[in-house]
C-alpha cells in the first residue's frame, strides 16, 4: 500500500474490487471490516479474488513478524492455482 | 448521556446539514454531535482524522496514510515493546507521527483499547467460525 499512494484514499470495498481486477489476493489483519466485506460481496453475487487474513498473535507486527509472514505466504502459494482463493477467504497458516 | 444545547447556525450551513443528514439517513442532531466531537479531537490532535467504515467511524492517521487506523499504530507499538523508532519504521511513518498518535491514545486510552480489543476479538472469533465451517464441510463430505 505504501508503494501505491493512490490506494490510500480508497474504501475497503473499492480496494477489494481493484485487487480483483488485478487478480490479486488481499492480505490483511483487518478481519473486522474485511470479513463483513467478503460476506457482503457474496450476498450481492459480486466476485472477489480472495482475502487472506492474518492473526496478530501468529504474525506480530514486528521486523521478525514480516519474515514469518513472507515465509508463510511463499509456502501458502506454492503449488496452488492463481485463483485458488476466488470468492472466499481464510487465515494464512504459519509456515 | 446527552444534554440539550441550542445554537445558531447560518442558513447555508443549516441547509447543507439537513441535506447531508437526509442523504446519509443520520439524524441531524447526531450528525452535529459527531462533527463537534471529532472536530474538537482533530483540533487537539491534527495528526488524527476520522473515516467511515462499514462498521462505523474509525480514528485514522491523517498525514498521507488515511487507511492506517490509530489501533494499527497502537497495536504495532505494543508488538514492538513500545519502541517508537521500530513502530515508525514498520509502518513507514515518521517518529513524530507515531508520537502524535501516542498523544491521542493518552487522551482517549479507554476508547482506543476497547477498539483494539474488538479488532483482536474479531480476528479470534472469525477464525473459529471458519474452522467450524470447514470441519462441518469435511464431516458432511465424510458421511456423504
Amino acid at each position: 500500500m505504501t508503494e501505491r499512494p493512490e490506494l490510500q484514499e480508497k474504501s475497503d470495498a473499492a480496494l477489494l474490487r481493484i485487487a480483483t481486477d488485478e487478480r490479486r489476493v488481499i492480505v490483511t489483519n483487518n478481519v473486522r471490516d474485511f470479513a463483513l466485506l467478503v460476506e457482503t460481496f457474496g450476498l450481492a453475487g459480486e466476485s472477489q479474488f480472495g482475502v487472506l487474513f492474518t492473526h496478530n498473535r501468529t504474525f506480530p507486527r514486528t521486523d521478525d513478524g514480516i519474515g514469518a509472514l513472507v515465509r508463510s505466504l511463499e509456502s501458502f502459494v506454492a503449488g496452488k492455482a492463481e485463483d485458488w482463493l476466488m470468492d472466499s477467504c481464510m487465515y494464512l497458516p504459519s509456515a | 448521556m446527552s444534554k440539550p444545547f441550542s445554537m445558531r447556525m447560518d442558513d447555508d450551513t443549516h441547509k447543507a446539514l439537513r441535506e447531508h443528514a437526509a442523504r446519509t439517513e443520520v439524524n441531524p442532531s447526531k450528525l452535529v454531535n459527531r462533527y463537534v466531537r471529532e472536530g474538537v479531537r482533530m483540533d487537539k490532535h491534527p495528526a488524527v482524522t476520522f473515516r467511515t467504515t462499514s462498521l462505523g467511524r474509525r480514528a485514522v492517521v491523517l498525514a498521507s496514510r488515511p487507511r492506517l487506523q490509530v489501533i494499527d499504530v497502537i497495536g504495532t507499538w505494543n508488538d514492538n515493546k513500545q519502541d517508537v523508532p521500530k513502530t515508525a519504521r514498520y509502518l513507514h511513518l515518521t517518529e513524530d507521527e507515531v508520537q502524535a498518535v501516542l498523544r491521542y491514545y493518552a487522551d482517549h486510552r479507554d476508547e482506543v483499547e476497547r477498539d483494539l480489543e474488538d479488532h483482536l476479538a474479531a480476528q479470534r472469533n472469525y477464525k473459529r467460525v471458519l474452522e467450524q465451517r470447514e470441519a462441518r464441510t469435511r464431516s458432511r463430505a465424510a458421511i456423504g
